[in-house]
Protein backbone atom coordinates (compact mmCIF):
# COMPACT_ATOMS: atom_id res chain seq x y z
CA UNK A 1 0.00 0.00 0.00
CA UNK A 2 1.51 3.31 -1.09
CA UNK A 3 1.14 6.40 1.07
CA UNK A 4 -0.68 9.35 -0.44
CA UNK A 5 2.59 11.18 -0.65
CA UNK A 6 4.16 8.44 -2.70
CA UNK A 7 1.12 8.46 -4.94
CA UNK A 8 1.48 12.20 -5.49
CA UNK A 9 5.10 11.75 -6.50
CA UNK A 10 4.11 9.01 -8.86
CA UNK A 11 1.46 11.18 -10.45
CA UNK A 12 3.88 14.06 -10.93
CA UNK A 13 6.41 11.76 -12.57
CA UNK A 14 3.74 10.33 -14.84
CA UNK A 15 2.60 13.75 -15.95
CA UNK A 16 6.19 14.76 -16.59
CA UNK A 17 6.78 11.70 -18.70
CA UNK A 18 3.54 12.34 -20.57
CA UNK A 19 4.64 15.82 -21.39
CA UNK A 20 7.92 14.64 -22.90
CA UNK A 21 5.86 12.48 -25.24
CA UNK A 22 5.79 9.01 -23.68
CA UNK A 23 2.89 6.67 -24.27
CA UNK A 24 0.97 5.00 -21.47
CA UNK A 25 2.79 1.74 -22.02
CA UNK A 26 6.16 3.42 -21.88
CA UNK A 27 5.24 5.29 -18.67
CA UNK A 28 4.20 2.00 -17.09
CA UNK A 29 7.48 0.42 -17.98
CA UNK A 30 9.50 3.31 -16.59
CA UNK A 31 7.61 3.75 -13.34
CA UNK A 32 7.21 0.14 -12.47
CA UNK A 33 4.04 -1.33 -11.06
CA UNK A 34 1.24 1.16 -11.28
CA UNK A 35 -2.41 0.45 -11.80
CA UNK A 36 -4.32 1.58 -14.88
CA UNK A 37 -6.74 3.49 -12.81
CA UNK A 38 -4.09 5.41 -10.86
CA UNK A 39 -2.29 6.29 -14.03
CA UNK A 40 -5.39 7.37 -15.90
CA UNK A 41 -6.49 9.52 -12.94
CA UNK A 42 -3.11 11.16 -12.90
CA UNK A 43 -3.06 11.82 -16.62
CA UNK A 44 -6.57 13.13 -16.85
CA UNK A 45 -6.52 16.43 -18.71
CA UNK A 46 -3.10 15.84 -20.24
CA UNK A 47 -3.46 15.51 -24.03
CA UNK A 48 -1.74 12.41 -25.46
CA UNK A 49 1.22 13.06 -27.73
CA UNK A 50 0.35 13.08 -31.40
CA UNK A 51 2.44 10.06 -32.37
CA UNK A 52 0.46 7.69 -30.16
CA UNK A 53 -2.70 8.26 -32.15
CA UNK A 54 -1.57 6.37 -35.29
CA UNK A 55 1.58 4.61 -34.20
CA UNK A 56 1.87 2.23 -37.17
CA UNK A 57 0.64 4.44 -39.96
CA UNK A 58 2.67 4.25 -43.17
CA UNK A 59 1.38 7.35 -44.83
CA UNK A 60 4.40 7.78 -47.04
CA UNK A 61 4.24 4.20 -48.25
CA UNK A 62 0.54 4.58 -48.81
CA UNK A 63 1.11 7.64 -50.97
CA UNK A 64 3.83 5.82 -52.90
CA UNK A 65 1.54 2.84 -53.43
CA UNK A 66 -1.21 5.01 -54.82
CA UNK A 67 1.24 6.70 -57.10
CA UNK A 68 2.52 3.35 -58.40
CA UNK A 69 -1.01 2.10 -58.86
CA UNK A 70 -1.80 5.11 -61.00
CA UNK A 71 1.18 4.13 -63.13
CA UNK A 72 -0.55 0.86 -63.87
CA UNK A 73 1.32 -1.56 -61.61
CA UNK A 74 -0.53 -4.52 -60.15
CA UNK A 75 -0.66 -5.48 -56.49
CA UNK A 76 2.15 -7.99 -56.74
CA UNK A 77 4.50 -5.45 -58.25
CA UNK A 78 3.67 -2.82 -55.63
CA UNK A 79 4.25 -5.38 -52.91
CA UNK A 80 7.60 -6.25 -54.43
CA UNK A 81 8.65 -2.58 -54.59
CA UNK A 82 7.50 -1.37 -51.20
CA UNK A 83 7.84 -4.44 -49.05
CA UNK A 84 4.39 -4.11 -47.49
CA UNK A 85 1.72 -6.71 -47.35
CA UNK A 86 -0.65 -7.27 -50.23
CA UNK A 87 -3.69 -6.67 -48.07
CA UNK A 88 -2.37 -3.23 -47.11
CA UNK A 89 -1.89 -2.37 -50.74
CA UNK A 90 -5.39 -3.52 -51.42
CA UNK A 91 -6.80 -1.28 -48.69
CA UNK A 92 -4.84 1.71 -49.91
CA UNK A 93 -5.51 1.58 -53.64
CA UNK A 94 -8.81 -0.19 -54.12
CA UNK A 95 -10.65 3.04 -54.82
CA UNK A 96 -8.38 3.90 -57.75
CA UNK A 97 -9.38 2.88 -61.26
CA UNK A 98 -8.07 -0.55 -62.30
CA UNK A 99 -5.16 -0.34 -64.69
CA UNK A 100 -5.66 -1.46 -68.27
CA UNK A 101 -5.65 -5.23 -68.55
CA UNK A 102 -2.50 -6.69 -70.07
CA UNK A 103 -2.77 -8.15 -73.54
CA UNK A 104 -3.07 -11.95 -73.76
CA UNK A 105 0.35 -12.28 -75.39
CA UNK A 106 1.96 -10.47 -72.49
CA UNK A 107 -0.01 -12.62 -70.10
CA UNK A 108 1.09 -15.84 -71.81
CA UNK A 109 4.66 -14.63 -71.84
CA UNK A 110 4.61 -13.96 -68.13
CA UNK A 111 3.11 -17.35 -67.42
CA UNK A 112 5.66 -19.15 -69.51
CA UNK A 113 8.42 -17.17 -67.90
CA UNK A 114 7.19 -18.14 -64.45
CA UNK A 115 6.86 -21.77 -65.54
CA UNK A 116 10.36 -21.70 -66.89
CA UNK A 117 11.73 -20.31 -63.66
CA UNK A 118 9.74 -22.82 -61.63
CA UNK A 119 10.99 -25.79 -63.60
CA UNK A 120 14.54 -24.54 -63.75
CA UNK A 121 14.56 -24.83 -59.98
CA UNK A 122 12.29 -27.84 -59.67
CA UNK A 123 13.72 -30.13 -62.35
CA UNK A 124 17.09 -30.81 -60.71
CA UNK A 125 15.38 -31.34 -57.37
CA UNK A 126 13.07 -33.95 -58.79
CA UNK A 127 15.80 -35.56 -60.85
CA UNK A 128 17.89 -35.91 -57.70
CA UNK A 129 14.95 -37.42 -55.85
CA UNK A 130 14.36 -39.93 -58.62
CA UNK A 131 18.02 -40.81 -58.83
CA UNK A 132 18.16 -41.28 -55.07
CA UNK A 133 15.16 -43.59 -55.17
CA UNK A 134 16.75 -45.71 -57.90
CA UNK A 135 20.13 -45.73 -56.22
CA UNK A 136 18.59 -46.97 -52.99
CA UNK A 137 16.96 -49.83 -54.87
CA UNK A 138 20.17 -50.56 -56.77
CA UNK A 139 22.03 -50.92 -53.49
CA UNK A 140 19.73 -53.79 -52.52
CA UNK A 141 21.15 -55.92 -55.36
CA UNK A 142 24.72 -56.04 -54.11
CA UNK A 143 27.34 -58.32 -55.65
CA UNK A 144 26.29 -61.02 -58.06
CA UNK A 145 27.22 -64.67 -57.93
CA UNK A 146 28.53 -66.30 -61.07
CA UNK A 147 25.20 -68.00 -61.54
CA UNK A 148 23.36 -64.69 -61.36
CA UNK A 149 25.73 -63.11 -63.85
CA UNK A 150 25.13 -66.05 -66.13
CA UNK A 151 21.36 -65.65 -65.93
CA UNK A 152 21.40 -61.88 -66.34
CA UNK A 153 23.93 -62.01 -69.18
CA UNK A 154 21.98 -64.66 -71.05
CA UNK A 155 18.79 -62.61 -70.77
CA UNK A 156 20.63 -59.49 -71.92
CA UNK A 157 21.99 -61.46 -74.86
CA UNK A 158 18.55 -62.73 -75.74
CA UNK A 159 17.29 -59.17 -75.79
CA UNK A 160 20.16 -57.41 -77.56
CA UNK A 161 22.20 -60.12 -79.24
CA UNK A 162 21.92 -61.75 -82.64
CA UNK A 163 19.61 -64.74 -82.66
CA UNK A 164 18.93 -67.51 -85.10
CA UNK A 165 15.81 -67.03 -87.17
CA UNK A 166 13.69 -69.61 -88.97
CA UNK A 167 15.16 -68.23 -92.17
CA UNK A 168 18.74 -67.75 -90.98
CA UNK A 169 20.77 -69.91 -88.69
CA UNK A 170 24.26 -68.80 -87.77
CA UNK A 171 24.88 -69.91 -84.16
CA UNK A 172 27.29 -67.10 -83.45
CA UNK A 173 27.50 -64.74 -80.49
CA UNK A 174 27.13 -61.13 -81.56
CA UNK A 175 26.00 -58.45 -79.16
CA UNK A 176 25.42 -54.82 -80.06
CA UNK A 177 24.49 -51.96 -77.78
CA UNK A 178 24.94 -48.27 -77.24
CA UNK A 179 24.73 -48.43 -73.45
CA UNK A 180 28.28 -48.52 -72.05
CA UNK A 181 27.08 -50.09 -68.81
CA UNK A 182 25.39 -52.90 -70.65
CA UNK A 183 28.46 -53.52 -72.81
CA UNK A 184 30.62 -53.67 -69.68
CA UNK A 185 28.20 -56.08 -68.13
CA UNK A 186 28.24 -58.28 -71.21
CA UNK A 187 32.03 -58.38 -71.06
CA UNK A 188 31.77 -59.39 -67.41
CA UNK A 189 29.39 -62.14 -68.48
CA UNK A 190 31.88 -63.35 -71.11
CA UNK A 191 34.61 -63.36 -68.47
CA UNK A 192 32.39 -65.35 -66.18
CA UNK A 193 31.63 -68.01 -68.75
CA UNK A 194 35.34 -68.26 -69.54
CA UNK A 195 35.72 -66.50 -72.87
CA UNK A 196 39.20 -65.00 -73.16
CA UNK A 197 39.23 -61.33 -74.10
CA UNK A 198 41.42 -61.97 -77.13
CA UNK A 199 38.60 -63.93 -78.72
CA UNK A 200 36.55 -60.76 -79.01
CA UNK A 201 36.27 -58.48 -82.00
CA UNK A 202 34.64 -55.08 -81.82
CA UNK A 203 33.09 -52.76 -84.31
CA UNK A 204 31.89 -49.25 -83.69
CA UNK A 205 28.76 -48.25 -85.57
CA UNK A 206 28.13 -44.53 -85.49
CA UNK A 207 26.52 -41.68 -87.34
CA UNK A 208 28.92 -39.97 -89.66
CA UNK A 209 28.06 -36.57 -88.19
CA UNK A 210 29.18 -37.60 -84.69
CA UNK A 211 32.66 -37.23 -83.26
CA UNK A 212 33.96 -40.55 -84.51
CA UNK A 213 37.51 -40.32 -83.20
CA UNK A 214 36.50 -39.57 -79.64
CA UNK A 215 33.87 -42.31 -79.73
CA UNK A 216 36.53 -44.76 -80.87
CA UNK A 217 38.72 -43.72 -77.94
CA UNK A 218 35.76 -43.98 -75.60
CA UNK A 219 35.04 -47.61 -76.47
CA UNK A 220 38.70 -48.52 -76.58
CA UNK A 221 39.08 -47.33 -73.01
CA UNK A 222 35.81 -48.89 -71.88
CA UNK A 223 36.53 -52.34 -73.28
CA UNK A 224 40.25 -52.28 -72.50
CA UNK A 225 40.81 -53.99 -75.84
CA UNK A 226 43.77 -53.61 -78.15
CA UNK A 227 43.18 -51.31 -81.14
CA UNK A 228 43.72 -54.31 -83.40
CA UNK A 229 40.57 -55.90 -82.05
CA UNK A 230 38.49 -53.11 -83.49
CA UNK A 231 37.29 -53.56 -87.05
CA UNK A 232 36.86 -50.64 -89.33
CA UNK A 233 34.25 -48.27 -87.92
CA UNK A 234 30.92 -48.38 -89.69
CA UNK A 235 29.65 -44.91 -90.52
CA UNK A 236 25.92 -44.51 -90.86
CA UNK A 237 25.01 -41.99 -93.55
CA UNK A 238 23.14 -39.09 -92.07
CA UNK A 239 19.50 -38.81 -93.04
CA UNK A 240 18.66 -35.11 -93.02
CA UNK A 241 14.93 -35.82 -92.85
CA UNK A 242 14.86 -37.48 -89.44
CA UNK A 243 15.41 -35.44 -86.33
CA UNK A 244 17.66 -37.37 -84.03
CA UNK A 245 17.57 -36.53 -80.36
CA UNK A 246 20.43 -38.71 -79.24
CA UNK A 247 23.08 -36.26 -80.35
CA UNK A 248 24.51 -34.93 -77.09
CA UNK A 249 28.09 -35.61 -76.04
CA UNK A 250 26.89 -38.79 -74.34
CA UNK A 251 26.30 -40.27 -77.79
CA UNK A 252 29.08 -42.69 -78.63
CA UNK A 253 27.35 -44.80 -81.24
CA UNK A 254 26.76 -48.52 -80.93
CA UNK A 255 29.39 -51.10 -80.15
CA UNK A 256 29.15 -54.51 -81.71
CA UNK A 257 30.89 -57.33 -79.87
CA UNK A 258 31.63 -60.49 -81.80
CA UNK A 259 32.91 -63.62 -80.10
CA UNK A 260 35.09 -65.79 -82.28
CA UNK A 261 34.49 -69.55 -82.38
CA UNK A 262 31.30 -68.98 -80.43
CA UNK A 263 29.04 -71.67 -81.83
CA UNK A 264 29.04 -73.61 -78.58
CA UNK A 265 28.56 -70.51 -76.45
CA UNK A 266 25.59 -69.50 -78.57
CA UNK A 267 23.93 -72.85 -77.98
CA UNK A 268 24.60 -72.63 -74.27
CA UNK A 269 23.09 -69.17 -74.10
CA UNK A 270 20.06 -70.56 -75.85
CA UNK A 271 19.81 -73.22 -73.15
CA UNK A 272 20.28 -70.79 -70.27
CA UNK A 273 17.63 -68.50 -71.65
CA UNK A 274 15.20 -71.34 -72.13
CA UNK A 275 15.72 -72.26 -68.48
CA UNK A 276 15.02 -68.68 -67.45
CA UNK A 277 11.91 -68.26 -69.57
CA UNK A 278 10.66 -71.60 -68.34
CA UNK A 279 9.76 -69.97 -65.01
CA UNK A 280 6.96 -68.24 -66.86
CA UNK A 281 5.69 -71.57 -68.13
CA UNK A 282 5.30 -73.13 -64.70
CA UNK A 283 1.85 -74.69 -64.18
CA UNK A 284 0.90 -72.26 -61.44
CA UNK A 285 1.42 -69.48 -63.90
CA UNK A 286 -1.11 -70.63 -66.48
CA UNK A 287 -4.16 -69.56 -64.55
CA UNK A 288 -6.92 -69.72 -67.06
CA UNK A 289 -7.93 -70.96 -70.38
CA UNK A 290 -7.54 -67.81 -72.35
CA UNK A 291 -9.67 -69.04 -75.23
CA UNK A 292 -12.53 -69.24 -72.79
CA UNK A 293 -11.85 -65.78 -71.45
CA UNK A 294 -11.65 -64.38 -74.91
CA UNK A 295 -15.10 -65.57 -75.85
CA UNK A 296 -16.73 -64.67 -72.56
CA UNK A 297 -19.41 -62.02 -72.80
CA UNK A 298 -18.31 -58.82 -71.17
CA UNK A 299 -20.82 -57.86 -68.54
CA UNK A 300 -22.02 -54.25 -68.54
CA UNK A 301 -19.76 -52.19 -66.36
CA UNK A 302 -16.82 -54.52 -66.86
CA UNK A 303 -13.91 -53.41 -68.91
CA UNK A 304 -14.00 -50.05 -70.57
CA UNK A 305 -17.67 -50.21 -71.34
CA UNK A 306 -19.75 -47.79 -69.27
CA UNK A 307 -22.38 -49.38 -67.02
CA UNK A 308 -25.81 -49.66 -68.52
CA UNK A 309 -28.21 -47.03 -67.29
CA UNK A 310 -31.66 -48.36 -67.79
CA UNK A 311 -34.74 -46.74 -66.29
CA UNK A 312 -35.00 -47.44 -62.60
CA UNK A 313 -37.83 -49.80 -61.72
CA UNK A 314 -40.52 -47.91 -59.93
CA UNK A 315 -41.86 -50.86 -58.05
CA UNK A 316 -39.66 -53.73 -57.05
CA UNK A 317 -41.24 -57.04 -57.96
CA UNK A 318 -41.73 -58.71 -54.62
CA UNK A 319 -42.00 -62.44 -54.49
CA UNK A 320 -43.17 -62.71 -58.04
CA UNK A 321 -43.58 -66.47 -58.53
CA UNK A 322 -42.79 -65.99 -62.18
CA UNK A 323 -39.24 -64.78 -61.45
CA UNK A 324 -36.45 -67.23 -60.81
CA UNK A 325 -35.11 -67.30 -57.27
CA UNK A 326 -32.36 -64.77 -56.66
CA UNK A 327 -28.96 -66.34 -56.32
CA UNK A 328 -27.61 -65.86 -52.83
CA UNK A 329 -24.17 -64.37 -52.70
CA UNK A 330 -21.60 -66.46 -50.90
CA UNK A 331 -21.30 -65.24 -47.34
CA UNK A 332 -24.65 -63.49 -47.23
CA UNK A 333 -27.39 -64.92 -45.06
CA UNK A 334 -30.45 -66.09 -46.89
CA UNK A 335 -33.51 -64.20 -45.73
CA UNK B 1 34.38 -69.08 -132.58
CA UNK B 2 37.09 -70.29 -130.25
CA UNK B 3 34.48 -72.35 -128.44
CA UNK B 4 33.54 -73.95 -131.75
CA UNK B 5 37.18 -74.81 -132.21
CA UNK B 6 36.88 -76.86 -129.02
CA UNK B 7 38.73 -74.48 -126.68
CA UNK B 8 37.87 -74.52 -122.99
CA UNK B 9 36.59 -71.45 -121.14
CA UNK B 10 39.91 -70.88 -119.48
CA UNK B 11 41.72 -70.94 -122.77
CA UNK B 12 39.28 -68.50 -124.32
CA UNK B 13 39.68 -66.12 -121.40
CA UNK B 14 43.45 -66.21 -121.69
CA UNK B 15 43.39 -65.64 -125.41
CA UNK B 16 40.93 -62.79 -125.33
CA UNK B 17 41.90 -61.36 -121.95
CA UNK B 18 38.30 -61.05 -120.78
CA UNK B 19 36.50 -61.90 -117.55
CA UNK B 20 34.02 -64.58 -116.66
CA UNK B 21 30.92 -62.45 -116.94
CA UNK B 22 31.86 -61.03 -120.31
CA UNK B 23 32.51 -64.50 -121.55
CA UNK B 24 29.13 -65.66 -120.28
CA UNK B 25 27.47 -62.93 -122.24
CA UNK B 26 29.35 -63.80 -125.37
CA UNK B 27 28.64 -67.51 -125.13
CA UNK B 28 24.95 -67.13 -124.38
CA UNK B 29 22.99 -69.29 -126.79
CA UNK B 30 26.04 -71.30 -127.91
CA UNK B 31 25.66 -75.05 -127.55
CA UNK B 32 27.50 -76.68 -124.62
CA UNK B 33 30.95 -78.11 -125.27
CA UNK B 34 30.91 -81.77 -126.23
CA UNK B 35 32.19 -83.06 -122.87
CA UNK B 36 29.18 -81.47 -121.07
CA UNK B 37 26.61 -82.04 -123.74
CA UNK B 38 26.20 -85.83 -123.45
CA UNK B 39 23.83 -87.70 -121.12
CA UNK B 40 26.74 -88.87 -118.93
CA UNK B 41 27.36 -85.37 -117.64
CA UNK B 42 23.77 -84.82 -116.54
CA UNK B 43 23.81 -88.21 -114.87
CA UNK B 44 26.95 -87.46 -112.89
CA UNK B 45 25.51 -84.14 -111.75
CA UNK B 46 22.36 -85.85 -110.60
CA UNK B 47 24.35 -88.44 -108.67
CA UNK B 48 26.50 -85.83 -107.01
CA UNK B 49 23.39 -83.91 -105.92
CA UNK B 50 21.87 -87.10 -104.60
CA UNK B 51 25.02 -87.87 -102.62
CA UNK B 52 25.02 -84.43 -101.05
CA UNK B 53 21.35 -84.75 -100.17
CA UNK B 54 21.92 -88.12 -98.51
CA UNK B 55 24.94 -86.83 -96.63
CA UNK B 56 23.01 -83.95 -95.19
CA UNK B 57 19.95 -86.05 -94.40
CA UNK B 58 22.12 -87.99 -91.97
CA UNK B 59 24.44 -85.22 -90.95
CA UNK B 60 21.77 -82.64 -90.32
CA UNK B 61 20.02 -84.81 -87.77
CA UNK B 62 23.32 -85.63 -86.06
CA UNK B 63 24.35 -81.98 -85.87
CA UNK B 64 20.93 -80.96 -84.67
CA UNK B 65 21.20 -83.54 -81.90
CA UNK B 66 24.56 -82.12 -80.80
CA UNK B 67 23.13 -78.65 -80.84
CA UNK B 68 20.09 -79.61 -78.81
CA UNK B 69 22.25 -81.59 -76.39
CA UNK B 70 24.39 -78.55 -75.64
CA UNK B 71 21.33 -76.34 -75.12
CA UNK B 72 19.59 -78.91 -72.96
CA UNK B 73 22.64 -79.43 -70.80
CA UNK B 74 22.96 -75.66 -70.35
CA UNK B 75 19.28 -75.39 -69.43
CA UNK B 76 19.64 -78.20 -66.92
CA UNK B 77 22.63 -76.45 -65.43
CA UNK B 78 20.49 -73.42 -64.60
CA UNK B 79 17.49 -75.38 -63.36
CA UNK B 80 15.00 -73.61 -61.12
CA UNK B 81 15.24 -69.89 -60.47
CA UNK B 82 14.92 -68.22 -57.10
CA UNK B 83 12.82 -65.10 -56.64
CA UNK B 84 15.93 -62.95 -56.67
CA UNK B 85 17.06 -64.48 -59.93
CA UNK B 86 13.68 -63.86 -61.55
CA UNK B 87 13.92 -60.28 -60.38
CA UNK B 88 17.39 -59.94 -61.90
CA UNK B 89 16.37 -61.55 -65.17
CA UNK B 90 13.25 -59.41 -65.49
CA UNK B 91 15.02 -56.16 -64.65
CA UNK B 92 17.76 -56.87 -67.21
CA UNK B 93 15.15 -57.78 -69.82
CA UNK B 94 13.34 -54.53 -69.09
CA UNK B 95 16.53 -52.53 -69.37
CA UNK B 96 17.19 -54.05 -72.76
CA UNK B 97 13.71 -54.01 -74.26
CA UNK B 98 11.65 -51.62 -72.15
CA UNK B 99 11.12 -47.89 -72.48
CA UNK B 100 13.71 -45.84 -70.64
CA UNK B 101 13.69 -42.25 -69.54
CA UNK B 102 16.06 -40.15 -71.64
CA UNK B 103 17.74 -36.83 -70.89
CA UNK B 104 15.74 -35.31 -73.74
CA UNK B 105 12.51 -37.03 -72.70
CA UNK B 106 12.10 -37.63 -69.00
CA UNK B 107 9.31 -40.13 -68.85
CA UNK B 108 9.02 -42.72 -66.12
CA UNK B 109 6.42 -45.16 -67.26
CA UNK B 110 6.80 -48.92 -67.51
CA UNK B 111 6.45 -50.09 -71.10
CA UNK B 112 7.87 -53.30 -72.49
CA UNK B 113 7.65 -54.13 -76.17
CA UNK B 114 8.66 -57.40 -77.76
CA UNK B 115 7.76 -59.89 -80.42
CA UNK B 116 9.13 -62.87 -78.49
CA UNK B 117 6.34 -64.52 -76.47
CA UNK B 118 8.85 -66.08 -74.07
CA UNK B 119 10.26 -62.68 -73.14
CA UNK B 120 6.77 -61.22 -72.77
CA UNK B 121 5.81 -63.97 -70.38
CA UNK B 122 9.06 -63.64 -68.48
CA UNK B 123 8.36 -59.96 -68.04
CA UNK B 124 4.82 -60.63 -66.80
CA UNK B 125 6.15 -63.21 -64.36
CA UNK B 126 8.70 -60.67 -63.20
CA UNK B 127 5.90 -58.15 -62.58
CA UNK B 128 4.44 -60.55 -60.02
CA UNK B 129 7.56 -60.16 -57.89
CA UNK B 130 7.05 -56.50 -56.96
CA UNK B 131 3.38 -57.38 -56.56
CA UNK B 132 1.97 -55.63 -59.61
CA UNK B 133 -1.59 -56.75 -60.07
CA UNK B 134 -2.45 -57.95 -63.54
CA UNK B 135 -5.34 -55.50 -63.47
CA UNK B 136 -2.82 -52.71 -63.85
CA UNK B 137 -1.36 -54.14 -67.04
CA UNK B 138 -2.52 -53.01 -70.48
CA UNK B 139 -1.65 -54.54 -73.81
CA UNK B 140 -1.49 -53.25 -77.32
CA UNK B 141 -0.67 -55.14 -80.49
CA UNK B 142 1.69 -53.42 -82.90
CA UNK B 143 1.51 -55.05 -86.28
CA UNK B 144 1.72 -54.54 -90.01
CA UNK B 145 -1.60 -53.61 -91.51
CA UNK B 146 -1.30 -56.41 -94.03
CA UNK B 147 -1.22 -59.07 -91.30
CA UNK B 148 -4.18 -60.69 -89.59
CA UNK B 149 -4.74 -58.30 -86.69
CA UNK B 150 -7.58 -60.24 -85.14
CA UNK B 151 -5.64 -63.50 -85.10
CA UNK B 152 -2.58 -61.75 -83.68
CA UNK B 153 -4.65 -60.25 -80.87
CA UNK B 154 -6.04 -63.69 -80.06
CA UNK B 155 -2.53 -65.08 -80.13
CA UNK B 156 -1.21 -62.51 -77.66
CA UNK B 157 -4.25 -62.97 -75.48
CA UNK B 158 -3.39 -66.63 -75.22
CA UNK B 159 0.25 -65.81 -74.47
CA UNK B 160 -0.56 -63.34 -71.73
CA UNK B 161 -3.80 -64.87 -70.45
CA UNK B 162 -5.22 -61.36 -70.49
CA UNK B 163 -8.85 -60.38 -70.64
CA UNK B 164 -10.08 -58.67 -73.82
CA UNK B 165 -10.73 -55.38 -72.07
CA UNK B 166 -7.03 -55.10 -71.25
CA UNK B 167 -6.19 -54.76 -74.93
CA UNK B 168 -6.01 -51.25 -76.24
CA UNK B 169 -6.58 -50.38 -79.85
CA UNK B 170 -3.87 -52.00 -81.99
CA UNK B 171 -1.32 -49.89 -83.81
CA UNK B 172 -1.12 -50.70 -87.50
CA UNK B 173 2.12 -50.13 -89.31
CA UNK B 174 1.71 -48.99 -92.85
CA UNK B 175 2.86 -51.75 -95.14
CA UNK B 176 5.58 -50.70 -97.54
CA UNK B 177 6.06 -53.53 -99.99
CA UNK B 178 9.41 -52.10 -101.03
CA UNK B 179 11.12 -53.82 -98.13
CA UNK B 180 11.39 -57.55 -98.30
CA UNK B 181 10.24 -58.89 -94.98
CA UNK B 182 11.17 -62.43 -94.10
CA UNK B 183 8.79 -62.06 -91.15
CA UNK B 184 5.80 -62.19 -93.46
CA UNK B 185 5.23 -65.83 -92.61
CA UNK B 186 2.60 -67.54 -90.51
CA UNK B 187 4.66 -67.08 -87.36
CA UNK B 188 4.37 -63.33 -87.56
CA UNK B 189 2.21 -61.96 -84.77
CA UNK B 190 3.60 -58.46 -84.60
CA UNK B 191 4.87 -56.97 -81.36
CA UNK B 192 3.14 -56.74 -78.05
CA UNK B 193 3.29 -53.51 -76.10
CA UNK B 194 2.88 -54.18 -72.38
CA UNK B 195 2.35 -51.16 -70.18
CA UNK B 196 1.60 -50.76 -66.51
CA UNK B 197 -0.66 -47.97 -65.37
CA UNK B 198 0.49 -45.72 -62.52
CA UNK B 199 3.97 -47.08 -62.78
CA UNK B 200 6.47 -44.29 -62.09
CA UNK B 201 7.38 -45.84 -58.74
CA UNK B 202 7.75 -49.23 -60.38
CA UNK B 203 9.88 -47.67 -63.10
CA UNK B 204 12.30 -46.32 -60.50
CA UNK B 205 12.46 -49.72 -58.83
CA UNK B 206 13.16 -51.49 -62.12
CA UNK B 207 15.75 -48.93 -63.09
CA UNK B 208 17.39 -49.41 -59.69
CA UNK B 209 17.47 -53.19 -59.98
CA UNK B 210 18.75 -53.05 -63.54
CA UNK B 211 21.52 -50.63 -62.64
CA UNK B 212 22.30 -52.71 -59.58
CA UNK B 213 22.75 -55.74 -61.82
CA UNK B 214 24.65 -54.31 -64.74
CA UNK B 215 26.97 -52.26 -62.56
CA UNK B 216 27.49 -55.10 -60.07
CA UNK B 217 30.77 -56.75 -59.26
CA UNK B 218 31.34 -60.45 -59.19
CA UNK B 219 30.87 -61.84 -55.76
CA UNK B 220 34.06 -63.23 -54.31
CA UNK B 221 32.45 -65.49 -51.76
CA UNK B 222 30.30 -67.89 -53.62
CA UNK B 223 31.91 -69.94 -56.31
CA UNK B 224 29.68 -71.59 -58.79
CA UNK B 225 31.52 -73.98 -61.10
CA UNK B 226 32.55 -72.25 -64.28
CA UNK B 227 31.16 -73.43 -67.51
Amino acid sequence: MRTSRELDELREQAVALRRVGKSVDQIKQILGPIGNRTLHDALRGEPPPEWTRRPNAKDDLRARARELRLHGLDYEEIVAQLGVSKSSVSLWVRDLPRPQRIVPEECAMRISERMRRYWAAERPVRAARRAAASAAVAATIGDLTDREILIAGAVAYWCEGAKNKPYRRVDRVTFANSDPELISFFLLFLDTVGIPRWDLAFQLQIHETADVASAERFWLVLTGARPGQFCKTFLKPDNPVTTRKNTSDTYHGCLRVDVRRSCELYRKIEGWVSAVTRVAEAPDYMPLNSEEVWHREIAPGEGFEPPLRGPKPLVLPLDDPGLPARPTLPGSQPA
Amino acid sequence: MLRRQGKSRRQIKEILGIGNSTLNQLLRGEPLPPERAGPGYAESRRRAAEGVRRYWAAEHAAREAVRVAISTAAAAQVGELTDREILIAGAVAYWCEGAKSKPYRVDEYVRFINSDPALIRLFLRFLDKPGVSRERVRYRVLIHESADVEAATRYWASVTAAAPHQFNRPVLKRHTPRTSRPDGNVDYHGCLHVSVVKSSGLYRDISGWAHGVIAAKRSEHENVPRT
